[in-house]
């Protein structure tokens, strides 16, 4: 033997399961050949091994389910994937929505359908009707306003005013009494010579005074607020800012307030 | 088709057969592979390019083999032996020995099926085998020493007690 390092069990089972280092086989090799115990005990070891594949084979064999086939779990974690993109998105938007919604909320403050939402909605139907309407915008025009004045004060019930715009370059065209669920509304009509028609809009309602509240439905701007039971709307496709320049001189106007 | 496809797939019926000699229960087994290849799919991207794609599955499914194994001995789970048994063997002298070889089998602690599966079935090297069961190669070599010791015993000690059983 050349080699005198002694051959430790390690060796022999590296040996029998072809892991053995080149060159330390033929000295594997001449030991099992004068041990042959060990070699019986290695021989022992192969036939368990043969026995324990064997009987395993049929596990091996078996078809393979499709909902292991990796095609199948791949389509899986796509879908899971969506899912969850979309789960996120939808989470993402609820939150946006409730920022967004926060500032609308103002409008719904009395309730999603409160009596000052409704008044809103006459306003802006009403603009969109007679906005338009070349022939009669209005039902009495200014060079009546004293008629005008006695008449909606009559039908509403209470002392009407009408603002004077002219500083912010409205001037009134004429109102007309408009029909509501409850009491008749009235509507005035200003335009500014340059093509921009502004409307405000009165009705009588028991609501308590709120701040101002803004509305936008596809570039018409309202502002509209309640104070001493009465609900006012001022509508115009114009500039948000105009808008609200407009509802505070209204509002000063209509407060009694000093010019 | 993702590579992954094609490097994994091939794997799956000596991953099933590994996940059953463990477990001895068909259901089992296929709910570790199944928990095995989606983890397998989702780490493909992060595994390491070096190692081989085997004695990676092999240690994905040896981990979680152990973790459930961790937690199934917490509330103990009765497998008849037997019938596991008749489930796999097949042929006619194939039954008997069959029998015996994995009631043997089954007497083994976890970590010494692990070895011997890994090495004597699948055919792992010592090193892919360190690699899947996270062990050193000494160790692997250790234990597989005493893997192989401890089967031949059960064994012996079966075929002794069922001729015991014969002569009375």
């Amino acid at each position: 033997m050349t080699d005198s390092i002694p051959i430790g069990e390690d060796e022999l089972e590296a040996y029998f399961d072809g892991c053995l280092l080149p060159q330390r086989a033929a000295a594997v090799e001449a030991y099992l050949a004068a041990h042959p115990e060990a070699a019986a005990r290695l021989a022992r070891y192969a036939e368990q091994q043969q026995a324990l594949r064997a009987a395993l084979q049929s596990k091996f064999d078996e078809p393979i389910p499709a909902h292991m086939l990796l095609p199948s779990i791949l389509l899986r974690r796509r879908q899971l994937r969506r899912a969850i993109v979309l789960r996120i998105a939808a989470a993402v938007f609820l939150v946006l929505a409730g920022g967004v919604g926060g500032w609308y909320a103002n409008d719904w403050t009395d309730g999603l359908r409160g009596p000052l939402w409704h008044a809103r909605a006459n306003a802006v139907d009403a603009y969109r009707t007679f906005i338009a309407d070349d022939r009669h915008p209005v039902e009495l025009r200014a060079s009546q306003k004293p008629q005008l004045v006695r008449w909606l004060s009559s039908r509403l019930d209470r002392p009407i005013e009408i603002p004077d715009l002219s500083t912010l370059g409205f001037h009134l065209m004429g109102g007309r009494l408009l029909p509501t669920a409850h009491a008749p509304a009235a509507q005035l009509m200003y335009d500014d010579g340059r093509g921009t028609r502004l409307t405000l809009y009165l009705q009588p309602m028991a609501v308590r005074g709120t701040e101002f509240r803004y509305s936008e439905i596809g570039g018409v701007r309202t502002v509209y607020w309640a104070r001493r039971e009465m609900a006012f709307a001022v509508t115009a496709a114009a500039g948000r800012r105009r808008v609200l320049q407009v509802a505070h001189d209204v509002y000063d106007q209509l407060s009694g307030a000093p010019k | 088709m993702p590579d992954s496809v094609f490097l994994i797939e091939p794997y799956i019926p000596a991953l099933r057969r590994y996940a059953f000699a463990l477990t001895r229960d068909h259901a089992a087994a296929d709910d570790l592979v199944q928990d095995c290849l989606e983890r397998a799919v989702a780490r493909w991207p992060l595994r390491r390019r070096s190692g081989d794609v085997r004695s990676w599955l092999f240690a994905i499914l040896h981990n979680l083999f152990i973790s459930r194994w961790r937690q199934a001995r917490r509330q103990p789970h009765h497998q008849m032996l037997d019938d596991a048994a008749s489930a796999v063997a097949g042929g006619q002298d194939g039954v008997l020995i069959g029998r015996d070889i994995l009631r043997a089998f089954n007497a083994l602690s976890a970590d010494h099926k692990a070895v011997l599966l890994l090495v004597g079935v699948e055919g792992l090297s010592y090193e892919e085998t360190g690699r899947a069961l996270g062990i050193p190669i000494g160790t692997v070599m250790s234990r597989l020493s005493r893997a192989r010791e401890a089967l031949r015993r059960h064994m012996e000690g079966e075929t002794s007690a069922t001729s015991l059983r014969r002569v009375k």
